[in-house]
């Protein structure tokens, strides 16, 4: 029951804290906007045409091809690239970390808590992505549970990523930092942008054992060609594999570092 | 009575930290250590104002964080309210709180939802109210609705102590509180911990880098120097380990850092002194007076005025560590 509480009272501190700030609004509109117009009305007229043919893109869905990619990513963007992996290293630089941890708060609670937020935010960069999608008129295929299973495994699979290296940086900053990187090399590496068949096939084969292409393919297949829970099985079980080790993988760092910090302090 | 805080045999080895990445290699194939604290064993009783003093880099932060169940010792047991710690540290942790002296905060929040997020974490009931009560007792009132990046320095650490009473701790540990406040508000604070601990008997244990803030408020205090415990005593008996006649304060001109460093190496005692013009100096016997006199003359020294002084807990402190409390470099320079 205390864990439970603790993660609502470090949410709601996360809450207070974004709409204290009232640029953080603005945004989480104007990114994933300029980000859609950029890539949707730019190079979609420059370049949709190019990749005619590769893949599940055409000139006609190219919006969608690029939609179902950018809405699942605002999900990986916020476990791995964004504030998260710096949960620690903030509440270090802030030196609010010795209170906490002197407190009676559930030590595990913190992670958990402060992963709310990200998720909120990604929902929130979604709606506005999806919301531009419709008004340039395409329209979203596919069965709004099957949606959310996909998202809800890429999200555990990453925050999995995003919790190691949170748990990592509290020990060594560096590794809070690495988010960045990672995120930028699955970004693309996952072909959110570009359809990976235009990469040489043995490129492309080793590309699509990743979970993150294995969960954009799958976020395309259903959006763009509304396909059934069986035709996706073949991505959801590397998908539901890979956020078990993740989630395992970072369980692991959290009781590394909450060791190494018993030992010789954050 | 049960002791607040019980600390026997306390040890602690860091192994070293280890700057770039070669370094790591070198050092995890031939590792170093570091020992942070020796032997330490004390107790702090209930309701008693319990001091922690020691030069930078003593231990004192080390033992604190140890007593806090932060990190945990190489060697030796803490209990506090006759608990084991770190072990059975949840049935104590919500009895006790903590000022550290670098204090810390959420700089996108108000002082008051500072105060409620803690508030709630120790699940303090009539929270409103208690944070009313604190902003007032802590001149936050006007300010306790802006978000704490407008806050001085002062008015941080003054956030912090509020938050640190939220609990009504039972045993209240704080890491120079006053540090960073002007005079009047820390004058206020040390009051307030003096009747806090007088109404409501909550144990402090203080460290602190003013030898008046410790003398004025501490019962007993501990000195720590490089991680060994050197002396634990009233700060009476503490400063009656010096007679009057140990302390000889100089009227000077003409002294130096260089004849400082060879005064304290002729008479391997304590020295220091506040400016240019006067030198402080604990004598371990008054016959070396004249000879110390002689000796400034012949270099160079003018000498204006000789005094001797009734010793403070300042005197004593070097006296018995024979550095100042911010190190060694602090005296000479």
């Amino acid at each position: 029951m205390r864990f439970l509480e603790d993660i609502l009272i470090v949410f709601r501190r996360d809450l207070k804290e974004y709409y204290r700030w009232k640029l953080h609004l603005v945004f989480d509109v104007l990114f994933p906007l300029l980000d859609v117009i950029l890539f949707t009305l730019v190079w979609g007229s420059i370049l949709g045409g190019g990749f005619q043919g590769y893949g599940m893109m055409t000139k006609e869905n190219y919006i969608g091809f690029l939609l179902s990619g950018m809405v699942l990513w605002t999900f990986v963007r916020h476990c791995i690239g964004g504030e998260f992996t710096h949960i620690f290293v903030e509440e270090k630089h802030r030196r609010t970390i010795q209170y906490l941890l002197a407190s009676p708060i559930n030590r595990i609670s913190i992670p958990y808590g402060k992963s709310i937020m990200p998720i909120l935010r990604a929902t929130f960069n979604s709606v506005v992505l999806i919301l531009v999608g419709l008004t340039l008129g395409f329209v979203f295929g596919g069965n709004i549970f099957l949606i959310i299973l996909i998202i809800s495994l890429t999200f555990l699979t990453f925050s999995g990523v995003g919790l190691t290296l949170a748990a990592l940086g509290a020990w060594r900053e560096d590794f809070a930092d690495m988010g960045w990187l990672i995120s930028y090399s699955l970004e693309i590496s996952a072909g959110i942008y570009f359809p990976i068949d235009i990469l040489p096939a043995n490129i492309k084969n080793i590309l699509m054992s990743f979970p993150q292409t294995q969960a954009v393919q799958a976020m395309r297949m259903l959006v763009i060609q509304n396909a059934s829970l069986v035709q996706l099985l073949p991505f959801l079980l590397p998908l539901i594999f890979s956020s078990a080790i993740m989630i395992i993988i970072a369980l692991f760092a959290f009781k590394f570092v909450e060791r190494k910090a018993i030992l010789v302090g954050i | 009575m049960t002791n607040a805080i019980e600390i026997a045999n306390i040890s602690k080895t860091y192994r070293e930290e280890n700057p770039g990445f070669l370094n790591t290699l070198k050092y995890l194939f031939k590792p170093t250590y570091k020992k942070a604290l020796e032997d330490v064993s004390f107790s702090v009783e209930q309701g008693e104002i319990f001091g922690l003093l020691g030069p930078n880099g003593a231990g004192k932060t080390t033992l604190i964080k140890i007593i806090l169940g932060l990190i945990s010792p190489t060697r030796g047991n803490i209990k506090m309210f006759n608990w084991d710690i770190p072990k059975e540290k949840s049935k104590v942790i919500d009895r006790i709180n903590v000022v550290f002296s670098r204090a810390g905060c959420y700089w996108n929040l108000t002082g008051r939802d500072h105060l409620k997020f803690y508030g709630k974490i120790y699940r303090v009931k009539n929270l409103d109210e208690k944070i009313k009560e604190l902003s007032e007792l802590f001149d936050l009132s006007d300010k306790i609705d802006l978000t704490t990046d407008k806050y001085s320095t002062g008015e941080v650490m003054r956030l912090n102590l509020a938050r640190a009473l939220l609990n009504d701790p039972e045993l209240i540990v704080l890491d120079e509180p006053t540090i960073g406040l002007d005079p009047v508000i820390a004058l206020k604070v040390r009051d307030f911990f003096l009747k806090l601990n007088k109404e409501k008997g909550t144990t402090v244990l203080l460290t602190t880098h003013y030898m008046e803030e410790a003398d004025r408020l501490c019962k007993r205090i501990a000195i720590i120097d490089d991680g060994k415990l050197v002396a634990i005593d009233t700060p009476a008996n503490l400063k009656n380990k010096l007679k009057r006649e140990n302390v000889c304060e100089f009227g000077v001109s003409n002294l130096t850092g260089e004849v400082l460093a060879k005064i304290k190496e002729k008479f391997e005692r304590c020295t220091y002194y506040d400016d240019q013009s006067q030198l402080r100096v604990i004598l371990d016997k008054l016959e070396d007076l004249s000879e110390l006199v002689n000796f400034l003359k012949k270099n160079g020294v003018k000498v204006s005025s000789v005094h001797t002084e009734k010793p403070t807990l300042e005197d004593a402190f070097l006296y018995i560590t024979g550095k100042g409390l911010r190190g060694e470099e602090d005296e000479i320079s």
